[in-house]
Parts: C-alpha cells; sequence; structure tokens
C-alpha cells in the first residue's frame, strides 16, 4: 500500500510538472509581453529597458528555465494589472471557488443518491423515468441561460435573493443551485443503475434471507457496494466544478478562480494567467490524488493488495 | 416479428438464421421506434427547423433585416408595431424583429460545433484506432496524452488560445475539437482492442473454412452504431461549450450573431426585457436537447445489448398466461398433499407452483411440488440443473427473483402458519432465526464490503432482542469455534475474500445456526468446493445436527452425498417430484424409472458391477415441458399411456410414493 501511494505521489508531481511546462509554452502564443505591460504608446528604449527586466532577451530555454525555479520557489512574478505578487492573488480567490464547489456537491450528492436509491427500490417506476429526464434535460442546459433564468425568477420577480455578489450565505445559493440543476440527474441517473444491480446480486438476497431488515439491506448491502461507482461521478463532477465554474462566476459576480483567470485573459495579465492555470491545474491534480487514496478507504480488496 | 408467423412448434429453426433478417430490420425497427415516441419525433422536428432557418437563410431574411427602427424598441413577443407587422418573438433594443435575429444566429450556433464535433470525431477514432490495434508503446503514449489533457481545465485551455489566437470561427472550432476527441480516443481504442479481440477469433474460424464477411456484417455493423451514438453526444455538448464562449465574448464575433451571442447581450436588459435573454437560451437548449434525445432513440434502437435490455423489459410486464399445452390442475383433496410429507412435520411445501415470465415466454420452474420435512431429519432433495430443487429453496426463504418470478399456487406451513400469506415482517422475523439457509457461493452470498463480525453481529441482534453489540461479538466468536475455523477471535474481523472456500462456507454455516434455527436448508452446500473439504463440510452439518436436533434440507444433485448423509428423499424432474421416501429404499429399490436411470449414472452408488449408464438425452426446457409424464422422452419404459396421460403420484408404502404409471412394476425388479 505504501509503495501505491509513493507511486500515485511520484506521477502527481510529474503531471504538475508537466503543466507547468504546458503553461509556460502555450501562453507563449499571448503575445509580446512588454507590449501588454507598456502599452502601444511605448518609445524602444523604454521597451528594451523593460525586456531586460523580464529577462526577455535571454534564449527561450533560458527563460524556460527561470520560470520553472521560480514557479518551484512559488513565485510567478507580479500582476501586471494589479501590482501584486501573482501567486497571492489567486490564493485569495480560491476559498471562493472551493466554497461554491463543495456547496454544489453538498445539493447533488443527498439529492441524487436519495433520488438514485428510490428508483432502484421501486423499479420501473415514475421516479425511474423522472430521473432520466432529468439528467437528459440537465445535459442539455447551457449554465448561463439557466443562472440568467433563475435569477430572473428569484431576484427580479420573485426578490427573494440577491442577483449576484459575495459574502452572505444568500449569495451562495443561486450559483450552487445552477450548478446542481446540470449535474444532479447524472449522479441519480449512476446511483440507481448501480444500487439496481447490487440489489440483484447473490449477497442482497442472502441477507433478505437472514431476515434483515429492508433499511438494513439497502443501505449495508446495496448501497455500501454501489458506493465506488457513485463516487467516482461525484467526485468527477467535484474535479469540474473546481476547474470549470467560470461562467458561472462571471454571471452571479463570484470572486472565484475561474473569474480571475477571464479578467487576467482580458487584461493580459500573463503572471496571473500563468499562476492561475497553474493552481486549478495542480488542484485537480492534488484532488484526483486524493480520490485515489479514498478509494482505499472504500473497498477493501484494493486496501489489501 | 415475422418469426411470429411461422409454425409455433418449430422456434429452433427461427433462431438459427437471425442474420437474414438482421440485415434490414434494424433501420425498419429504428423508424418504427421514433415514430411510436412522441419526444423523438418533436426532436425530428425541430432539427428539421433548425436546418432549413440555416439553408434559406438569404431567403427568409427579408431586406435591411439589420437596420435598426428605434419607434420599435423593446416590443415584446406577439404585438404589432407601428406599422401593423406582427413581432411573433417580439424586438430587440434596437427595434429589430426578434424572430429574424434568432434565423440569422443558427448557422453560427450550430456551424462550429457540428465541424469540430466531425474534426474531433475522425481525429480521436483514428488515434484511438490505432493505439488500440497497435498497443504497446504507442497505445501507452497516447494514453499519457489523453490523461494529461483531461488534467487541464478544458474551459480554461478554450479561453486560453482564443485570447492569444484571437477569435475567429476556425481557432473556435479548433479548440472546440481540441476538447472533444481525447473521450472519442478513449472510446474508439477500447473498441479498437475489442475488435481485434475478435478478429483472432474470426481468424480461427477461416482455418475451418468459414466466411470473413462476419466482420462486415457482425462487428463493424456495432462500432457504427457506438460511433454514430458518440458523435451525437459530442455535437450536443460542443454546442453548450461553444454557446459558453459565445456568451463570455470569446466565440463568434459581430458582425456574425450566435444564440449564445444573443443570450449575453440581452444579459443587460434582462429585467426589463426578459424574452431577449429566455428566447435564444431556450432554443439553445431544445436545439441540444433534441440532439441528445437523438442519440438515446439511436442508442436504445441499435445497440444490440440494449435492444435485448428493452426485450427483457417489456417481457417483465407481460401478464402470465398458461400454455394451451398444459391444463390448469384444479387444487387437490386435502389428503392427496401430504403425499411426500412425514407424519408431524415442522416444515410443509404444499402444492406449489412458480413461474418465470422471460423474453421468450413463461418458464414453469415449479409445478405442483409437496413435501415435508420432520425435527431432526435430514431431507435431500435430488434432480439435475433446472429441475426446480433450488427456485423452490428460493420460495420458501422468499427470494425469488422479482419481479420476473412468480407463485401461483401453493403453501408453504411452517409453525401453524402460510409463509406465503402472512406480512413481510412476520416473515422476517422466521428467516435467519426459525429457517435459515447456507448457499452455494460463498463468496457472492457474502457483503464484500462487511466484516465476517458485522455480519454475524447483524444476524444476531435482528432475531435477539437486548442482545449488545459486545454480547453478540462474543457470540459471534463462538459460532466461529463451533463451525471450525481456527483462530476465531482474529478472524473476526476478517473480510470475505481474505478466507478459503471452505471457510468461507463455513463461515456461512455459522450464520445459518446464529439463532439455532429448526431448520436448516443447505442449497448444494458443497458443490463449490474439492471433495476432502466437501466430506467436512457434510459432516460438520451432520454433527451440527446431532448436536442442536435442527431438520436439514440437503438440496444437490451428488447422489453419493444423499446416500451418506439423508434419511429421506425427495427426487425432481422438470418442476415436479418423481418420487420421495426413505433413502435406503429408493437407493436399494427405486420406483420410478427416473430414479433409476439416475442411479445407474452415478458411481458410488451403485456399488454392483454394472457399467455407468448416462441418461440419454436432457432434461426439458421450462418452457416446453412434454405432455404425460415430463421424464417420457427420456424413459426407457415409456409407453403411450406414459405419453397421454400425466401420472398421479401414488402411494406405495406409507412412507412411499412415485409419479410413474408403472411405479409398482419398477419397484418390483
Amino acid at each position: 500500500m505504501t509503495v501505491y501511494v509513493i507511486k500515485r505521489l511520484v506521477s502527481a508531481f510529474a503531471v504538475i510538472f508537466l503543466v507547468l511546462t504546458a503553461i509556460f509554452f502555450v501562453t507563449q502564443l499571448l503575445g509580446d509581453p512588454v507590449q501588454l505591460v507598456l502599452g502601444d504608446t511605448a518609445n524602444p528604449e523604454q521597451i528594451l529597458a523593460v525586456r531586460d527586466r523580464l529577462g526577455l532577451n535571454d534564449p527561450i530555454w533560458v527563460q524556460y528555465w527561470h520560470f520553472v525555479t521560480r514557479a518551484a520557489q512559488g513565485s510567478f512574478g507580479d500582476s501586471f494589472w494589479q501590482q501584486l505578487p501573482a501567486l497571492g492573488l489567486v490564493f485569495s480567490r480560491l476559498p471562493a471557488t472551493l466554497l461554491l464547489s463543495l456547496a454544489t456537491i453538498a445539493i447533488i450528492v443527498p439529492i441524487g443518491v436519495t433520488l438514485g436509491t428510490l428508483a432502484a427500490y421501486h423499479q420501473g417506476s415514475v421516479l425511474e423515468r423522472i430521473i432520466n429526464f432529468f439528467s437528459i434535460v440537465g445535459s442539455s442546459l447551457v449554465s448561463f441561460w439557466l443562472a440568467l433564468m433563475l435569477i430572473l425568477l428569484f431576484a427580479v420577480t420573485l426578490r427573494l435573493l440577491p442577483t449576484s455578489g459575495y459574502g452572505s450565505p444568500a449569495n451562495i445559493i443561486l450559483p450552487a443551485v445552477t450548478l446542481a440543476t446540470l449535474q444532479v440527474g447524472t449522479l441519480a441517473q449512476v446511483t440507481r443503475t448501480s444500487v439496481s444491480e447490487q440489489l440483484s446480486s447473490s449477497f442482497v438476497s442472502a441477507a433478505r434471507a437472514r431476515g434483515l431488515s429492508p433499511a438494513r439491506v439497502m443501505i449495508r448491502y446495496a448501497l455500501r457496494n454501489a458506493l465506488i461507482p457513485i463516487f467516482t461521478v461525484a467526485s468527477g463532477m467535484l474535479i469540474t466544478l473546481v476547474n470549470g465554474a467560470v461562467i458561472a462566476e462571471v454571471v452571479f459576480g463570484w470572486p472565484g478562480v475561474g473569474l480571475l483567470i477571464l479578467q487576467a485573459i482580458q487584461q493580459g495579465d500573463l503572471p496571473l494567467i500563468q499562476a492561475a492555470i497553474f493552481v486549478t491545474a495542480s488542484l485537480i491534480v492534488i484532488l484526483t490524488l486524493l480520490v485515489d487514496l479514498a478509494y482505499l478507504r472504500i473497498n477493501p480488496r484494493v486496501r489489501l493488495q | 416479428m415475422t418469426s411470429m408467423k411461422t409454425a409455433p412448434e418449430t422456434p429452433a429453426v427461427v433462431t438459427i438464421t437471425p442474420t437474414i433478417q438482421s440485415s434490414r430490420s434494424p433501420l425498419r425497427l429504428l423508424i418504427k421506434s421514433g415514430l411510436a415516441d412522441p419526444l423523438v419525433i418533436a426532436s425530428v422536428i425541430w432539427i428539421v427547423l433548425v436546418i432549413v432557418a440555416i439553408t434559406f437563410r438569404g431567403a427568409i431574411l427579408p431586406a435591411g433585416w439589420q437596420d435598426s427602427v428605434l419607434v420599435n424598441r423593446l416590443k415584446p413577443p406577439f404585438t404589432t408595431d407601428s406599422a401593423g407587422v406582427l413581432h411573433l418573438l417580439g424586438t430587440d433594443a434596437l427595434g429589430r424583429d426578434y424572430l429574424m435575429q434568432m434565423v440569422a444566429g443558427t448557422g453560427a450556433t450550430v456551424f462550429p460545433a457540428l465541424t469540430a464535433a466531425a474534426i474531433g470525431l475522425v481525429f480521436g477514432l483514428s488515434v484511438g484506432a490505432v493505439a488500440g490495434y497497435m498497443g504497446g508503446r504507442v497505445d501507452a503514449v497516447v494514453l499519457r496524452i489523453t490523461e494529461f489533457q483531461m488534467a487541464f481545465p478544458s474551459l480554461l485551455l478554450a479561453i486560453l488560445i482564443l485570447a492569444s489566437l484571437g477569435s475567429s470561427i476556425g481557432v473556435l472550432i479548433i479548440v472546440l475539437a481540441l476538447g472533444a476527441w481525447t473521450g472519442i480516443a478513449r472510446v474508439s481504442r477500447g473498441l479498437a482492442l475489442e475488435l481485434r479481440e475478435l478478429a483472432f477469433v474470426d481468424s480461427a474460424r477461416v482455418i475451418g473454412g468459414s466466411n470473413p464477411r462476419i466482420i462486415i456484417r457482425h462487428i463493424a455493423p456495432n462500432l457504427f452504431t457506438s460511433v454514430l451514438v458518440l458523435g451525437t453526444l459530442e455535437v450536443a455538448a460542443l454546442m453548450l461549450s461553444a454557446a459558453g464562449l459565445d456568451f463570455l465574448g470569446l466565440g463568434v464575433q459581430p458582425p456574425e450573431t450566435s444564440w449564445g451571442q444573443l443570450v449575453s447581450k440581452g444579459r443587460e436588459t434582462l429585467a426589463s426585457a426578459w424574452w431577449l435573454v429566455v428566447i435564444p437560451g431556450l432554443a439553445i437548449f431544445l436545439t441540444t436537447l433534441a440532439v441528445n434525445l437523438i442519440a438515446v432513440w439511436l442508442r436504445n434502437n441499435l445497440d444490440v445489448d440494449q435492444r435485448s435490455r428493452n426485450l427483457a423489459k417489456v417481457a417483465r410486464k407481460t401478464e402470465i398466461k398458461f400454455d394451451p399445452d398444459e391444463t390448469p390442475e384444479p387444487p387437490r383433496a386435502q389428503g392427496e398433499q401430504g403425499a411426500h410429507s412425514t407424519s408431524n412435520a415442522i416444515l410443509e411445501v404444499r402444492d406449489l407452483f412458480v413461474d418465470f415470465s422471460t423474453e421468450r415466454g413463461v418458464a414453469k420452474a415449479i409445478r405442483g411440488v409437496s413435501w415435508g420435512i420432520g425435527r431432526a431429519e435430514v431431507l435431500a432433495i435430488v434432480g439435475e440443473s433446472g429441475s426446480g430443487k433450488s427456485v423452490t429453496a428460493r420460495a420458501i426463504m422468499g427470494i425469488l427473483e422479482r419481479p420476473q418470478a412468480r407463485i401461483r399456487r401453493g403453501a408453504i406451513d411452517y409453525g401453524g402458519v402460510d409463509l406465503l400469506t402472512i406480512p413481510d415482517s412476520k416473515r422476517r422475523e422466521i428467516y435467519g432465526a426459525g429457517i435459515s439457509m447456507v448457499q452455494q457461493d460463498a463468496l457472492a452470498a457474502l457483503n464484500p464490503s462487511a466484516t465476517i463480525a458485522t455480519h454475524l453481529i447483524e444476524v444476531i441482534q435482528a432475531h435477539q432482542e437486548g442482545v449488545s453489540r459486545k454480547e453478540a461479538r462474543d457470540q459471534a466468536g463462538d459460532l466461529l469455534r463451533k463451525v471450525g475455523i481456527p483462530d476465531p477471535i482474529v478472524r473476526l474481523d476478517d473480510y470475505p475474500h481474505q478466507f478459503s472456500g471452505g471457510m468461507r462456507q463455513r463461515v456461512l454455516i455459522a450464520m445459518a445456526i446464529a439463532n439455532s434455527p429448526a431448520v436448516l436448508i443447505a442449497d448444494e452446500p458443497t458443490t463449490a468446493l474439492d471433495v476432502t473439504i466437501q466430506a467436512q463440510i457434510v459432516k460438520l452439518l451432520l454433527d451440527l445436527r446431532k448436536s442442536t436436533a435442527m431438520s436439514i434440507v440437503l438440496i444437490t444433485h451428488d447422489l453419493s452425498l444423499v446416500a451418506e448423509s439423508a434419511d429421506r428423499v425427495v427426487v425432481m424432474y422438470a418442476g415436479r417430484v418423481m418420487e420421495s421416501g426413505p433413502v435406503h429404499e429408493i437407493i436399494s429399490h427405486p420406483a420410478h424409472p427416473y430414479t433409476k436411470q439416475l442411479l445407474a449414472a452415478t458411481p458410488d452408488v451403485m456399488v454392483t458391477s454394472e457399467r455407468l449408464k448416462p441418461i440419454p438425452g436432457s432434461p426439458p426446457s421450462p418452457m416446453r415441458i412434454p405432455s404425460g409424464c415430463p421424464f417420457n422422452p427420456r424413459c426407457e419404459k415409456a409407453q403411450d399411456i406414459c405419453r397421454e396421460v400425466r401420472p398421479n403420484e401414488l402411494h406405495l408404502t406409507p412412507t412411499r410414493s412415485s409419479a410413474c404409471h408403472f411405479a409398482e412394476e419398477v419397484v418390483s425388479q
């Protein structure tokens, strides 16, 4: 088991390093950073001075080396736009992104798992169709439109919730509900399939033949063993949320990393773009690693290999 | 469906030549099912409208559709303007007809996603196919690349590339295709791997002189289906991504319009002019939904696995009907029901009928079975597989497969009540306490994610009131010791997969005896084990019977096991009891030709010099049971009467009965 953990750690580091490399070369395409810093009106002397200061006169592999070594020390340079250390700016936005992701998951998981389990229990019922319908509708909705519809209904017409903002608990409801609506059907569907598979297994009928209560059979036997696919899908959703809530953040003015990246791109803020993408990608790698380690806890058969 | 027209007696012929029909019927089936589903019809109509809007854009848009008419600003849908023109979808902030704006934006909304899906599909398919087919290093590299790209936030990558290279339709398509190809490559890699294996199988067949067209006929269509469904789903997903980029202002640029762009523009007037946001967003939603619904329809009707699943669903709903070849039996007289029972039985099955509904019709698994078991008795139920012996056990334990299985008639008496009529909660009190069961496959019968302690504690606590967890755990340790598991206290915390086959069977027995049952039903408890372990398990069961005076129903196909361990035997064939009686009498003087032929086919039991004689033929399908005596096609003694009249159960002695027209003749031989 220790060997497995070490292996996974090494490969996680390798991916983060690759991400760093990719960030460096992709952002080369962004154009001349000096132009971005100084604008079109700069004179040649100024440009030369800034180029020198930023090390842009060095060969590209030297620049790459500087980039990697500085990143290893936790520095991506100062943001052009806000004149503050870029990495610090990204970290200051991280709690908002994580909060929104976790709030969304906290809506999706209980509702999706409950609906899916009930549908598995009442096979062929209306609930099954409702779940299928929700899942297909959820995967056909555009997030920004759903967000605007919810704003129109709950904020503009009913005046129950704020349209956008950050800070009070009421602010998180609409963005989280928007993101959850898109995904809850899928999780319910996965749960239903997986639980009904377990319900038709031998150990479930054996448990019934021992006179155990239906609730116990459902929870300890069917649901417990259906947990692995449910967990896989739910953690995949969390990862997507952490990296992909840009649009929801834009619509609701939610000050997360996604919004920051979009602003940084619009401003041509090279260090900020690099730092933000690095943090998001690393977060995905770390979450994937945690998910793999969590499998060890869920599945006793993996644990002992 | 054409097979229904053929004679009812020739189902086998129809199943042998399915390729002749299947070459054309999928498409017909597909269209037929589509016409039956209003959602599919609506989706197709919507897609047609979208295509019309794109193709005839030039003809639909009136001259000057882009000119602003400020007097008509922000008119809601269904209003007429000053010139008396009806605006079905209202007007925008510049007073232009919104329907025309929508029509103008259709192409730019759909085209990038469609093109990107096509590119992603072609690229992903070829990369995946090459990786899957080549295997080895190429495969590993491709897998790494897709994994790496998946770790990279795809929307952020798209935003970054669009921001660096500038937004244009070309870049937009590339960015979208970049997000699409990895998933497709992974699926097509899997398909290619499968294909490669099938190709090997096929080449082996070619050596035998068969037809290589199998690949074209059978494998290619399946590949095509997967790709078609995958591509359709991808179009829907990319429409959403493209709309998102349009909304952020990174996708389609003015003067081109797209629906995503319209939503973004309309956002400024959300509070005053809702339709500017609602309509284009709804259009995106409906288009994506239509594409997704069509993908589901394709998958449900083209995919072979899915099709059989659908068939099974239909079969589940059909009501069980009697076959015309078997007339329903009237309930029997009271005295007859105990034909195979014993005086003062503690568990008695009376005249039990169990049916299964399947895709191909109703299978009659049990047709009028009766038997009873006395205190501390070992009753063996023997028969070939499919004779209905395990179904009887499952019916007693209330674990028949639902909703396919139904108990048509009968009673199961235990402790003065009929298990089939009492409420579930009352039955649960009996299962695991009064009657318990040991299953055949011990690994499958145990919860893989619970320890043995958990299993034992829960069954103890479910039936013994006021027992604490600690006390239950102590009992659990004693039980493991009782069934002969070494180091019982240590092993309590192990998981099922950590035990050997024989030890797992002991664990099942420990659970079964945890609440000192009156009857233990052992369903082929030793089949999965090797011979020495089999003997140990049987010895354990017999020892337990001796020490606890519980009765054991031993379900088995192993006659030598019966001879060693049982007191009485019930012989089953095709869902019926053929004969029953004390074990030594039946082995020395069988009263049914089936038993006789079964014994002749079993080593060890008949210690005569005769050679082993396997029974010719095979048991009948539970869907077509021969009329008369079910065994008549395989019987050495069969006469005309055996083919026409079903024999009744005949009492030879107070303890013996046989369902054979010639029982007395057979038993005296």
